[in-house]
C-alpha cells in the first residue's frame, strides 16, 4: 500500500509539472491572441496575433468562422502593414501581396502556382489596385511580360524571354489588342530583326531585313 | 605659325560643324529623351540603356544611367522608339513603352523601363551599396524573394487552435510540401 502511494507520488509530481508547464504555455500564447467575434452570428472574424512575442500585436488575420481568408502583416513593425496573405478556398495560400514602397500600400502580388511555385507577379504601377503588368515565371525564371502601357484594360506590349534574356517584344500599336509589330532578338542582346502584322491577319512579314545591332 | 593657326582654326570650324553635317546626313536630330529605369522600388544604377527604333529596328543611340537610374539621349531623330536596359552580360532585360518623337514632340521625358525586380537582381544589377536594403526585413526584395515559405496565417491558426481560441481548427500547413 506504501508502496503503491509512493509510485503515484512519483508519478504525480513530474505529471503536474508538464501540466502547469503546458498550460503556462498556452496561457502565454493565448496572451499573444485576440480573438474577435461576429456579434450576430457568433462566428470567428479575426485573430490579431503579436507574432514575435514583444508585446505588440503586428499581425492580422481575417477569418470566416474556422476559414482563414486574408492576413494583414507589419513584419518590420514600422506601424505600415508590409505583407498581405490571400487564401482560397481550400485554405492554400494562393497570393501574397507587398508594397514596393514600404508605404502601407499594396501594389504588387506574387501568385502561386499549383506546385507551390513563383507562377506570376502582377504589379500596379500606379499603384490603384489596377494591374497593369503581369510577369509569368516558369522555373523560377522569368518567361515572359505583359504590359497595358495605355492603360486601357487591354494588353499592348509582350516581352518574352529565354534564358532570361529578351526574345521577342511583341507590341500593339494600333489599339487592337493584339501585338501588329514583333522586334526578335538574338541571344547576343542583338536585334534580329523587325516584322509587321498590318492588316491584322495574325501573319508577321519582316519590314527591314539585315538592320540589326 | 601663321599657317599653322590658320591650319587650326579650320580644323575647330570642321570639328564644330560636324554635328550639323552629321545632322544633315541622318536626317532631323531634334529631339532628347529622359527617364528613369526601376526594378521595384529602387533605380537600377549604371545600366547600359539602348534607344531603338520600332519602325526600322536601328539602334540610334545608347548611354549608362546614372547612379540613380536616371538616362538622358539628345539629338534624337523623329520616329518612335524603345528604350532596351542591357545586364552587364548583354542581354536585354526590359524595354519601355514605346514612344514617338515628330512634329511639336521634340523632348520626350519620364520614360520608365521598369524590369523584373527578380530578374534585376539575378542579373547583379542591385548588389552592392543596395545589398543592405535589399535583405532589410519587410523590404520589398526581402519579402519577394521566397514569398511563399512562410504563411502567416497558418501559423497564426496554428497558435489559436493550440492556444484553446474558440471557433478555430487548426489548418493545414501546406507551404512546407512545396519548398
Amino acid at each position: 500500500m506504501t508502496r503503491l502511494i509512493a509510485v503515484r507520488l512519483w508519478l504525480f509530481w513530474p505529471l503536474s509539472a508538464l501540466v502547469l508547464t503546458a498550460c503556462a504555455w498556452q496561457d502565454a500564447e493565448r496572451s499573444r491572441l485576440s480573438p474577435v467575434y461576429d456579434s450576430k452570428t457568433g462566428l470567428l472574424t479575426k485573430l490579431s496575433y503579436d507574432a514575435n512575442g514583444n508585446g505588440r500585436i503586428d499581425t492580422w488575420t481575417h477569418m470566416h468562422g474556422t476559414r482563414l481568408l486574408r492576413v494583414e502583416a507589419d513584419t518590420d513593425e514600422d506601424s505600415r502593414i508590409d505583407r498581405w496573405e490571400y487564401y482560397g478556398p481550400d485554405g492554400e495560400l494562393a497570393k501574397v501581396g507587398l508594397s514596393r514602397f514600404d508605404d502601407g500600400v499594396v501594389d504588387t502580388w506574387a501568385v502561386r502556382g499549383p506546385q507551390g511555385e513563383l507562377s506570376r507577379i502582377e504589379t500596379s504601377s500606379r499603384r490603384d489596385g489596377r494591374v497593369d503588368r503581369t510577369e509569368f515565371f516558369a522555373k523560377r525564371a522569368l518567361a515572359r511580360v505583359e504590359e497595358d502601357t495605355d492603360r486601357d484594360g487591354k494588353t499592348d506590349k509582350w516581352e518574352i524571354y529565354e534564358n532570361s534574356a529578351l526574345a521577342i517584344l511583341a507590341l500593339d500599336t494600333q489599339q487592337r489588342g493584339v501585338p501588329d509589330r514583333r522586334l526578335i532578338y538574338r541571344a547576343d542582346g542583338s536585334l534580329d530583326r523587325v516584322e509587321t502584322d498590318s492588316d491584322g491577319d495574325g501573319m508577321f512579314e519582316p519590314v527591314n531585313e539585315g538592320v540589326s545591332r | 605659325m601663321n599657317r599653322l593657326v590658320s591650319h587650326l582654326a579650320v580644323m575647330a570650324l570642321l570639328f564644330a560643324s560636324f554635328p550639323l553635317i552629321a545632322a544633315a546626313t541622318r536626317g532631323q536630330e531634334t529631339g532628347q529623351v529622359s527617364g528613369w529605369a526601376f526594378a521595384g522600388d529602387r533605380p537600377v544604377p549604371n545600366a547600359l540603356v539602348r534607344l531603338r527604333s520600332i519602325g526600322d529596328g536601328h539602334l540610334a543611340a545608347s548611354t549608362t544611367c546614372d547612379d540613380a537610374g536616371n538616362f538622358a539621349f539628345v539629338a534624337v531623330s523623329e520616329g518612335t522608339y524603345v528604350v532596351e536596359l542591357i545586364s552587364p552580360a548583354g542581354a536585354i532585360l526590359g524595354t519601355s513603352a514605346p514612344f514617338t518623337l515628330a512634329g511639336h514632340v521634340t523632348a520626350v521625358s519620364g520614360v520608365t523601363v521598369g524590369i523584373s525586380p527578380t530578374a534585376a537582381a539575378a542579373a547583379g544589377l542591385l548588389t552592392g551599396t543596395s545589398e543592405g536594403r535589399l535583405s532589410r526585413v519587410g523590404g520589398f526584395f526581402y519579402l519577394l524573394r521566397e514569398p511563399f515559405t512562410s504563411a502567416l496565417g497558418v501559423t497564426v491558426v496554428a497558435a489559436a487552435a493550440a492556444s484553446g481560441v474558440a471557433g478555430v481548427v487548426a489548418a493545414r500547413d501546406d507551404t512546407s510540401a512545396s519548398r
